[in-house]
């Protein structure tokens, strides 16, 4: 999906907005080819933060910039209308136009409007999301997921500067939500866009997100690389349903057809895990619940754990709710092989000790450890 | 059926279809406006659009005597700028007509516009649509089946407007016989002429006609909109026929 287009730009947005009761402030910058996900509880700021993106929705102040161009500035009193943004959103209600065939939704943004846009081509996208057999049909006769490929598509051929998915699967039954997941994931790296993501599925934000930004009650709890901030222990805090653990990245290395297991190679180090379908040399990321890591001081010899990863102490944090247990925090030794990839920032594992386990092995920061887990405890997503 | 009788049937029918083609952008602007923003004081203008319904025509026609003939405050000031002047024909007319036509027309339109997905102009909107655009482009024929009823209505309400008619031809050409609107001709039949219970059955059997032609059209309208209104709300997921 090549093709001659204005070139894509960062999206960068800084933006105030009252709600009713909520007062939200946020920052964050949106590369192309990228993707941010904005998470959090619900009624924590997340939508309206899209739709005010958008120009839908008047904002109190700030900024917001598509590389130099300025669409939105409070200060100088700078409000560029959506049209002109071009900061397409898309939520699971789809919002398809009921008068037109599918056809002439996909073909809204691009043609219908009588303007000429550099974007992708009509045909490629139609076979990439598979809607060939569609195109004379109403919304009305569409399943859910039928109506997201149909919203994505209208979305990308509008040539937009950036692609605002609002949890655009959010009414997708359960069952079809991975293949919809396939085509989210190879948006950005196809089309080279900015997506900003809002979804209250982690599995979704695990499998797409490059960068995470936390609002909780309206401002930024915090924000950074998605592994880094997803292995955040306090997470839990502003999330529901998240228990705390780690998000590991690493990269598919071995798959052991007899017992049916694959090797993950995190930082150097093997992982073993249930088998993936995932082929060999394929990026991934592996979620570790903290309560389900062990610590030792030398590798144990009579375990059923068959994962055991060296690394240093590098925290130690109270945590639950009057301070019952503790958290300690670890970073894994990274033993490099020259094919392994490199990983930029290492991303803590985290591991849930009582206090009188802490304090009976005397555990302090700074030193060696030994962790581990069973292969059963970890839950491998893909990482386009 | 005489030459004065047609003459009255063409002149309603004129000011009928000027009436219409003045009421139906007007009150699709209402209509958009009222069902879709949010600001002070709309219930004022809801409450002025809305009044002539609930007024006795005849004081519509008192009013607009009073304010825009040549001795009114208003009507002198228009006419010092502009040369207007009121006359029964097509002025008057019309003007009546538009005020009984209009709140209907709002009546029919502003459901209509409040039943379609708020979020379907702004996603239009992103897409790239200026405002007027994803107007023209999704808002309106979105209730076009509305747009007929409400239009088919007017066009009888037009037709039929008598009260403020009647009034204005009484304090504008109070001698005046010919030359006038089918409900003003038939009570003028009624008054002057020899015969005048024929011409009257006639002209109110015209108008039956075209009451009920306008009638049906405009349910039909109705009805079409309904069905699609429901086809919408039919749960998602869910296809509504297999091919």
């Amino acid at each position: 999906m090549s093709e001659q287009r204005a070139l894509p730009r960062t999206l960068s947005v800084e933006l105030r907005l009252q709600q009713p009761g909520l007062d939200i402030r946020a920052q964050f910058r949106v590369l192309p080819g990228r993707v941010c996900a904005l998470v959090g509880r619900s009624g924590s700021g997340k939508s309206a933060l899209l739709k005010a993106a958008a120009g839908l929705e008047p904002a109190r102040g700030g900024r917001i910039a598509l590389g130099n161009e300025t669409v939105y500035d409070s200060t100088s009193g700078l409000n560029k209308q959506p049209h002109e943004r071009r900061l397409t959103l898309l939520d699971a209600r789809t919002h398809l136009f009921p008068h037109f065939n599918v056809r002439a939704n996909l073909r809204y943004g691009a043609k219908g409007l009588g303007l000429i846009r550099p974007g992708p081509k009509f045909d490629e996208i139609v076979n990439w999301l598979d809607l060939s057999s569609l195109l004379n049909r109403r919304p009305e006769g569409l399943t859910t997921s039928q109506r997201v490929r149909v919203a994505l598509g209208r979305a990308l051929l509008s040539g937009p500067n950036a692609l605002l998915l609002d949890d655009p699967l959010g009414d997708v039954p359960a069952h079809e939500q991975e293949v919809l997941l396939e085509l989210l994931a190879e948006i950005p790296g196809h089309f080279k866009l900015p997506v900003v993501l809002v979804s209250p599925r982690m599995n979704e934000v695990i499998r797409l997100a490059d960068e995470v930004v936390i609002l909780h009650e309206g401002r930024m709890a915090s924000a950074g690389p998605a592994a880094q901030i997803l292995s955040d222990v306090s997470l839990s805090t502003f999330l529901e349903g998240v228990h705390a653990g780690s998000v590991l990245e690493g990269q598919v290395k071995r798959h052991d057809v007899e017992w049916l297991l694959s090797e993950i190679d995190v930082s150097g180090q093997r992982v073993t895990v249930p088998a993936l379908l995932h082929a060999v040399g394929s990026k991934v990321r592996l979620k570790i619940r903290a309560r389900d890591v062990n610590l030792h001081r030398d590798p144990p010899s009579d375990t059923s754990c068959s994962n055991h990863l060296r690394g240093r102490i590098t925290q130690i944090m109270l945590a639950g709710e009057h301070g019952t247990y503790g958290a300690v925090g670890i970073e894994l030794d990274r033993a490099l092989d020259a094919d392994s990839m490199q990983i930029k920032a290492a991303s803590p594992l985290w591991a849930m000790l009582t206090r009188k386990s802490i304090q009976s092995m005397g555990w302090a920061p700074g030193q060696p450890c030994v962790v581990s887990f069973k292969a059963m405890a970890t839950t491998v997503s893909a990482w386009r | 059926m005489s030459s004065f009788e047609i003459e009255a049937l063409l002149l309603s029918l004129q000011v009928a279809l000027i009436t219409l083609l003045i009421s139906t952008p007007l009150a699709l602007v209402l209509a958009t406006l009222m069902a879709r923003t949010r600001w002070h004081g709309k219930i004022v203008l809801d409450t002025l659009i809305l009044l002539p319904m609930g007024l006795p025509p005849a004081v519509i026609g008192f009013g607009l005597l009073l304010t825009l003939s040549g001795d009114g405050s208003l009507g002198h000031w228009l006419h010092a700028r502009t040369g207007f002047h009121l006359d029964f024909y097509p002025e008057g007319a019309v003007i009546a007509a538009c005020l009984m036509t209009v709140p209907l027309m709002v009546r029919v339109l502003r459901p209509a516009f409040e039943a379609t997905d708020p979020m379907l102009l702004p996603i239009a909107r992103t897409l790239g649509a200026s405002r007027w655009q994803g107007w023209w482009s999704i808002s309106l024929p979105l209730v076009w089946p509305a747009v007929a009823s409400a239009m088919a209505l007017g066009l009888a309400a037009a037709w039929g407007e008598s009260g403020a008619t009647l009034v204005l031809a009484a304090a504008l050409r109070p001698h005046h016989v010919g030359d006038t609107t089918a409900p003003v001709a038939l009570v003028q039949a009624l008054l002057n002429q020899e015969n005048g219970d024929a011409a009257a059955a006639r002209l109110a059997m015209i108008s039956l006609g075209i009451a009920l032609t306008a009638v049906v059209i405009s349910e039909v309208g109705r009805r079409r909109w309904r069905r699609r209104w429901q086809a919408r709300l039919r749960p998602v997921g869910l296809p509504s026929q297999t091919p």
